[in-house]
């Protein structure tokens, strides 16, 4: 039993410098689960360690419904984040699985192969422009944010004259300015009516092949087209941020991949462990025994991704940012039937970005020595603000 | 070389496919498929880096 209790974050949470720093990443061969507070003030267990983490995520006593929606302890308060799928976990299973079930033929590496060279042509027209912006200019906002809406509304089938319409409906979702939900809701609205019209003509991409393949109505494929855009455009903006300050942060390293772009693939998966990702939270089903404690039934699982890519059990030298590291077997993706399905298209265009970005743009850096960027210890802020200016 | 795949450890990640495309695919439930389990010249390179990628350990290069 453990009864020290402190008020804690995440490490994807935690300011980025100490991702991005040197001297301030530290290997973690801490206690693998502990007992914590978290920022909403709820108890919770915190699980730190690589081989624990696994473990949880191919174990089917752990997920993410609860029976008491209303009553489960939260990590942040958030009613987005800290969401329980169902009250009955045999329901939320099955909408787990008939989603991923659904899903998982459009997101496979092979379809995402065949859309290499569309990432490619919307990469290099998009930073094209952003060479000619005056200096300096902002890279989140430029380039970070834009193509990664850009190509997942070409995986959707958004019409290429409606992007911006697009754009502009995204960015009134979330937020302060959205408590009502109005942003939500002309957002929703928009992609049920763009499910209808690819219902009355369907054409080679995700939505089309949602509506015509499947017993769905336009209500559910625009919900699940929603649910895409929310898990793929934040999260894949941010590991474009984090892995420019990375390689930005370390010369010789950066050097060695623009010298030789066969290591991009390796650089990509190592800014990737090093940055880490945010878990959603998850629940108890039963009581578990692991790393010499027992979690209770319906008690909240924290599951640290960003500090268990630091094990030093299972990467050697963690704390080392290295381009050329392999094996790189790193959690942020998570793992078993919780691994994100949208990776191999994120890491498509991580590698076609950061490829040409180091080819036309060699002298890219951050208007301020990365080390100095502005970076927030805010829950689910991922540990870095949104404004990245650069100059080259 | 020989390569043997152990699809019970596979989580579907696509590692290998996008790695080695030409070795590797996936079934329609995502689980690993091998197309050539005896690749040579840059394929059989390919597929030692797909073996170092992979998240699960599922393929093994011998």
């Amino acid at each position: 039993m453990t009864t020290t209790e402190e008020r804690v974050l995440l490490a994807s949470d935690e300011p980025f410098v100490r991702r991005l720093c040197p001297h301030l990443r530290e290997p973690y061969d801490g206690p693998p689960v502990r007992r914590i507070v978290t920022p909403a003030g709820d108890h919770a267990w915190l699980v730190s360690r690589y081989a624990e983490i696994k473990g949880l995520l191919r174990d089917d006593r752990l997920g993410r419904s609860h029976p008491d929606p209303g009553h489960k302890p939260q990590y942040a308060g958030n009613p987005t984040y800290d969401l329980a799928t169902a009250a009955d976990h045999g329901a939320g299973d099955k909408f787990h699985h008939d989603l991923r079930k659904v899903l998982q033929p459009h997101f496979a590496a092979r379809h995402m192969l065949h859309l290499r060279p569309k990432v490619e042509e919307l990469t290099a027209g998009l930073v094209e422009a952003f060479a000619i912006r005056p200096r300096p200019a902002d890279l989140h906002a430029g380039l970070s944010a834009p193509l990664t809406l850009l190509v997942i509304c070409e995986l959707l089938g958004v019409p290429a004259d409606e992007r911006e319409q697009c754009a502009a409906l995204v960015s009134r979702m979330g937020g302060v300015a959205d408590e009502q939900g109005d942003g939500t809701a002309a957002f929703f609205g928009y992609l049920r009516d763009l499910a209808a019209r690819k219902r009355a003509a369907p054409e080679d991409d995700v939505i089309s092949r949602l509506v015509t393949g499947n017993d769905v109505t336009d209500e559910q494929v625009g919900e699940i087209a929603m649910l895409l855009l929310f898990a793929g455009i934040g999260s894949t903006v941010k590991q474009i941020d984090y892995g420019f300050l990375l390689l930005a942060n370390d010369p010789a390293q950066r050097d060695a991949v623009a010298a030789d772009p066969d290591l991009v693939p390796r650089a990509v998966e190592e800014m990737l462990r090093v940055s880490g990702s945010l878990s959603l939270p998850r629940y108890a089903r039963e009581d578990i025994e692991i790393g010499g404690v027992t979690i209770g039934e319906n008690e909240l699982v924290l599951l640290d991704l960003a500090r268990a890519n630091m094990d030093v059990d299972a990467f050697d030298c963690p704390a080392e940012f290295d381009v050329g590291r392999a094996p790189n077997r790193h959690l942020t993706f998570a793992h078993g039937a919780w691994a994100c399905m949208g990776a191999p298209l994120a890491r498509i265009l991580m590698q076609v970005l950061f490829t040409r970005l180091l080819s036309r743009l060699p002298g890219l850096r951050p208007l301020i020595p990365a080390a100095k960027v502005a970076t927030t210890d805010a829950p689910l802020g991922g540990g870095l603000t949104d404004e990245l200016l650069v100059t080259w | 070389m020989q390569i043997t795949v152990d699809p019970g450890r596979c989580i579907g990640a696509g590692q290998c496919v996008l790695t080695a495309p030409d070795v590797f695919d996936q079934n329609e439930s995502g689980i690993v498929t091998v197309l050539r389990p005896a690749p040579a010249g840059g394929d059989a390179a390919a597929a030692r880096e797909a073996a170092l990628v992979c998240p699960s350990s599922t393929i093994t290069v011998e």
